[in-house]
């Protein structure tokens, strides 16, 4: 199925008809390509998470048309519809693991197949499924999940999100407070859902290594508006656009241009770290 | 010899539903004005020993004394009042529906009287810089703001140890420099006992010393400027190795005499131009 994502003239203002009207959304036309793994960057205020919401329909525009596979999405969409929809796209918001609320992990995870009706035997292989995907071991299924750490909460509640088979997944700085660790295991989780189940994964991020290191494209966003959409390599190698943005560079991206202001030049530009420093080496190695 | 504000001897504890010990036989102590950081993987022990710190959970072996008073059921109110904590989320944190309600929110648990109260929440506000929005709604402040009034309930009680569980995780690297700078000269001008449970690997570098923790055991307590060269394989403790410190590692496998101290980014680079300028 075509899950290709579209907006058309998207305008949403926040509080309308009052003296605290904003427009948060001013006009965004894009399209994300079904299986993608798009990241949308962007100071904080800079419209992201409104963005995001409008996928689902947990906001709906003022203006203009969404357009995610066969929905449509516009200002009088009626809510009736929209379970579909929202099953379609899962969301996983920042600090997600504040929404856990079940007495064992195993019933966390049932709640959103429950709710879509699914069978017990059903539910029971999802279970299984989702917890071994997002690396929960058995023996924690029936804990609670206020026992467990920060990083197997986190992780639990994007199992939640997994359960209901979303196409499209949405994850709001899904790493943000996780150690290193944590970290990439979610990253490579994202890498892998993309590659092996070809789910469409838009990323909020505000890690800039990440964005480049994962992502097939960026959507960079300032003040409402969509200001930038290409390849990482297209941003992150081009330092005005960069510092237009106020966006934090990557930290190879950073040292490549220190080097080079000290004429110490490099033929490529590398974005990977491991990368530069073999490059940097190799190049001392021969003088 | 310096004054211990806080010294733990033999520290066990283990939660009901474990086999193995969430903190195992941890002995340590810090001194008055210094800033520690423990670092460490998630299930290292950090929070839980923040926890037995402050008095939340009780250590099954061992003692903890902070200044000069060791913890049991009968002391933790003013145990806690010694101690204040900024955490990760700081909008986990607010209660109130202006800056000013919050950074009071302590000192009324206090029962401090009124016209002392709003004196010591505009004087805590001055010291983090946030007076102008004492009237705003903290939730719609930026996050680095939103840690700056945590700071300021926190330093209203007039504590002497502050503790950071990850305060800075969730800002950007501007706002993050922002936070730790002003902890820093608070710390300086209240001669304040700084502790910092954190990840980022360039803020260790503030601090005095570094506590490394692999499943509730000490590794190591180290300044931070030796660190990494003093850990054989950093993965194993799920650090993060900035990025000059990986490079002057390599450096030093492939046989350049650099130095074995930290590096920081515009060292290497200075260090890198001149080696080769010199060629």
């Amino acid at each position: 199925m075509d899950n290709s994502i579209l907006f058309k003239n998207v305008t949403y203002k926040y509080q309308t008809n009052t003296p605290f009207q904003h427009t948060a959304l001013d006009n965004i036309n894009l399209k994300i390509k079904p299986g993608s793994f798009v990241s949308i960057v962007g100071k904080t205020g800079s419209g992201k998470s409104t963005l995001i919401k409008h996928i689902n329909a947990l906001l709906k525009p003022n203006s203009g048309t969404i357009n995610v596979g066969e929905f449509t999405i516009k200002p009088n969409t009626n809510n009736k519809n929209l379970k579909k929809l929202r099953r379609k796209v899962g969301m996983v918001f920042q600090f997600p693991e504040q929404q856990l609320f079940a007495n064992t992990v195993k019933e966390d995870i049932s709640f959103g197949p429950l709710n879509f009706g699914f069978n017990k035997e059903k539910i029971s292989n999802i279970i299984n499924k989702v917890s071994n995907l997002v690396g929960i071991d058995d023996s924690l299924l029936n804990k609670s999940p206020f026992e467990l750490s920060g990083g197997q909460q986190r992780r639990v509640a994007i199992a939640d999100v997994l359960a209901t088979n979303p196409e499209i997944l949405i994850l709001d700085e899904p790493t943000a407070g996780l150690d290193p660790e944590g970290k990439k295991f979610i990253m490579t989780l994202l890498k892998q859902l993309n590659e092996n189940q070809n789910i469409t994964i838009i990323l909020v991020s505000h890690q800039m290594d990440d964005v480049a290191k994962y992502s097939d494209e960026v959507i960079v966003m300032q003040d409402g508006k969509l200001v930038q959409q290409c390849y990482p390599d297209e941003l992150f190698t081009n330092v005005n656009l960069l510092k237009k943005y106020d966006l934090q560079m990557p930290i190879s991206v950073k040292i490549n241009l220190m080097l080079n202001e000290k004429d110490f030049k490099l033929n490529d530009l590398h974005l990977d770290e491991d990368e530069l420093i073999d490059a940097i080496i190799n190049k001392l190695k021969e003088c | 010899m310096a004054d211990k504000i806080i010294d733990v001897k033999n520290l066990n504890f283990k939660y009901d539903d474990s086999n193995k010990n969430a903190i195992n036989d941890l002995s340590f102590s810090i001194n008055k004005g210094e800033w520690v950081s423990i670092i460490g993987k998630n299930g290292s022990g950090k929070t839980t020993l923040i926890n037995l710190l402050d008095g939340l959970i009780k250590s099954n072996k061992g003692k903890i004394i902070v200044d000069s008073l060791e913890i049991n059921n009968k002391n933790l109110d003013e145990i806690r009042d010694k101690i204040g904590i900024v955490f990760q989320n700081p909008l986990n944190q607010f209660v109130s529906s202006t800056v000013k309600e919050d950074v009071a929110f302590g000192l009324e648990n206090r029962q401090y009287e009124t016209s002392k109260m709003h004196k010591i929440v505009d004087r805590s506000l001055m010291e983090v810089d946030m007076f102008k929005y004492k009237d705003n709604n903290p939730s719609k402040l930026s996050g680095g703001q939103q840690q700056r009034v945590a700071l300021a309930g926190v330093i209203a009680i007039l504590p002497k140890i502050i503790i950071l569980d990850e305060s800075t995780s969730m800002l950007d690297p501007k706002a993050k420099k922002m936070i730790i700078n002003l902890i820093n000269k608070l710390r300086i001008k209240n001669n304040l006992t700084v502790l910092s449970i954190t990840h980022d690997m360039n803020e260790i570098q503030y601090s005095d010393r570094v506590i490394l923790l692999k499943d509730g055991t000490m590794i190591k307590n180290v300044s931070p400027l030796r660190l990494f060269n003093e850990l054989d394989n950093v993965e194993n403790y799920g650090l993060e190795v900035p990025f000059a410190e990986k490079l002057r590692l390599k450096l030093q496998e492939n046989g350049f005499n650099i130095s074995n101290d930290y590096i920081n980014n515009e060292e290497i680079v200075k260090w890198i131009t001149q080696y080769y300028s010199k060629m």
